[in-house]
């Protein structure tokens, strides 16, 4: 590899150079403000392009655009940037979920019948997770407290839902995760102290509709 | 537009020459953006051919994939990347040429395209095409590289002349190195005379001269788009982002008249609605029917 080439790419990354420098940030720039629009309006704007230049710095890997969005928000969380935002982790996690949710390519047809003969786990046009801030519901930010989310592609009117789940629920569909649905009824009726057929009846409902949503897939 | 191009006092020397390197690409194209996707109607105004960024449809969205494979199902396709990376002192990058083979293999894309530059280095993105040195050595390299990725590929590749706002240090001009890897490689010229048009004025040469000395019977194809002056840096930005100048629509029409070629209108940025770009490549239409 030339040492000049070399010295220019690291020039250009490290705001030195006037022309490309600008050019590449705002190439970043325009990603990310545009991948993390609520983030983007709650942040100081002098602050994130700093942070933005540090990044560029730091180097993305990911070849493919869209995903670089992903990174950012890793390495403002590795490198705790932002900390006065207490909710920023939540926020960013929150808003890259939707994108890459929208990004996904995804297999479909009518999901068949759901039956506790069969073994589902979470499908990969959802996204669950435990959160701090309810940074899901606009001016509702800074509430700390437990929440659990879950994100899905609707379907049928082609956009991301999200849900506020109970924490039973969120137990369930972890641990379906993980080890299917039949010992997660039982793992779930030792805990609770309630039967497997209480545990089967409890979540039926539910289940039905996640499976009709596509947010079980049969494993 | 008549008006307009009778501005232009140039005459272009020599017989309009015809090339036909790509198979079943004819006329005029437009590029196909997501965000037209929803826009667009199969019934109503579609280009003669369409020009894809492959790297944006890698992972297809879902989303939009419908839509997609029925637009590229009624029209011819080339695709035009960014992240080949040809011009930096690296080999390529395998992985990424196969998941760009499978792209190409999948959609049956038979033409694809990159720039003369290079976006990355050592596993770091720019996702900004960067000046080359434009020196022998790199032109062996280069070179080289092109065989790699056609043989892979098991297509031809194109490539685009750039921009650059700084040049590296070279022991050719631009034109020569061009012309002596295309020659080299045996690889084909995707003409960007909008590109022409921004670097002439960027580094004083004359668009025209430049042009008049580019081998062109190596151009597969024309791009056309826009750039805007960036006052506090003091050059023409090759933005993809605006409209067409008069300028640049005048030095279409001047290399028109020396190649019988498709052209396509290229909008990367701030990108508008369907509709407003169905207008840019009307005015398109007439420049090249005006020829």
């Amino acid at each position: 590899m030339s040492k000049e080439q070399k010295e220019f790419f690291y020039s250009v990354l490290k705001n030195e150079q006037k022309v490309y420098s600008s050019l590449v940030k705002k190439v970043f720039f325009d990603a990310l403000s545009s991948a993390y629009p609520l983030f983007y309006k709650e942040v100081d704007k002098k602050k994130f392009e700093k942070i933005v230049c540090k990044f560029m710095q730091h180097g993305a890997k990911n070849i493919k655009m869209w995903k670089m969005p992903n990174e950012f928000r890793l390495f403002i969380k590795k490198k705790k940037l932002f900390r006065e935002i207490a909710y920023v982790d939540d926020l960013l996690w929150f808003e890259w979920s939707e994108v890459k949710l929208m990004m996904k390519n995804y297999k479909t047809g009518l999901p068949q019948k759901f039956s506790y003969k069969n073994e589902y786990k979470l499908s990969k046009s959802c996204v669950m997770k435990k959160l701090k801030y309810r940074v899901f519901e606009k001016g509702s930010f800074e509430e700390k407290g437990t929440y659990y989310l879950l994100g899905f592609y609707d379907f049928m009117e082609y956009r991301i839902v999200y849900k506020e789940i109970s924490f039973p629920l969120y137990i369930f569909l972890k641990k379906m995760d993980k080890t299917g649905l039949k010992k997660t009824r039982k793992s779930i009726s030792e805990m609770s102290d309630q039967s497997k057929k209480d545990v089967k009846k409890f979540f039926r409902d539910t289940l039905n509709e996640l499976n009709s949503l596509h947010v079980l897939s049969p494993n | 537009m008549q008006k307009l191009l009778t501005r232009n006092t140039r005459q272009a020397s020599g017989a309009n020459l015809k090339v036909q390197v790509l198979n079943n690409i004819k006329g005029l194209g437009l590029g196909l953006r997501k965000e037209f996707l929803q826009e667009i109607d199969e019934d109503g105004f579609l280009p003669d051919w369409w020009e894809i960024a492959p790297e944006n449809w890698f992972d297809m969205p879902f989303h939009h994939r419908e839509k997609f494979e029925q637009m590229i199902s009624l029209r011819p396709t080339v695709a035009h990347g960014v992240a080949l990376s040809i011009g930096s002192d690296e080999p390529v990058d395998k992985k990424f040429l196969k998941k760009m083979k499978n792209f190409l293999d999948y959609y049956n894309i038979e033409h694809y395209s990159d720039h003369i530059s290079f976006t990355s280095l050592e596993g770091i993105q720019t996702y900004e095409l960067l000046p080359i040195n434009m020196t022998k050595k790199s032109l062996n390299f280069i070179s080289d590289k092109i065989k790699t990725v056609e043989d892979f590929l098991q297509r031809p590749l194109m490539l685009e002349n750039a921009t650059y706002y700084y040049l590296p240090k070279s022991d050719m001009r631009e034109v020569d190195f061009i012309n002596e890897l295309m020659e080299k490689s045996g690889a084909k010229l995707l003409l960007d005379v909008n590109n022409i048009y921004v670097n002439g004025k960027n580094h004083v040469f004359d668009p025209y001269d430049f042009l008049n000395e580019l081998n062109l019977d190596k151009a597969a194809y024309i791009h056309v788009a826009g750039h805007y002056l960036n006052k506090e840096l003091g050059m023409l930005i090759d933005s993809h982002g605006v409209r067409v100048t008069k300028e640049v629509w005048e030095f279409l029409d001047y290399t028109l008249k020396k190649i019988d070629i498709p052209v396509m209108i290229e909008r990367d940025n701030n990108i508008p609605s369907y509709r407003a770009m169905t207008t840019e490549y009307k005015t398109m239409q007439k420049v090249v029917q005006s020829v």
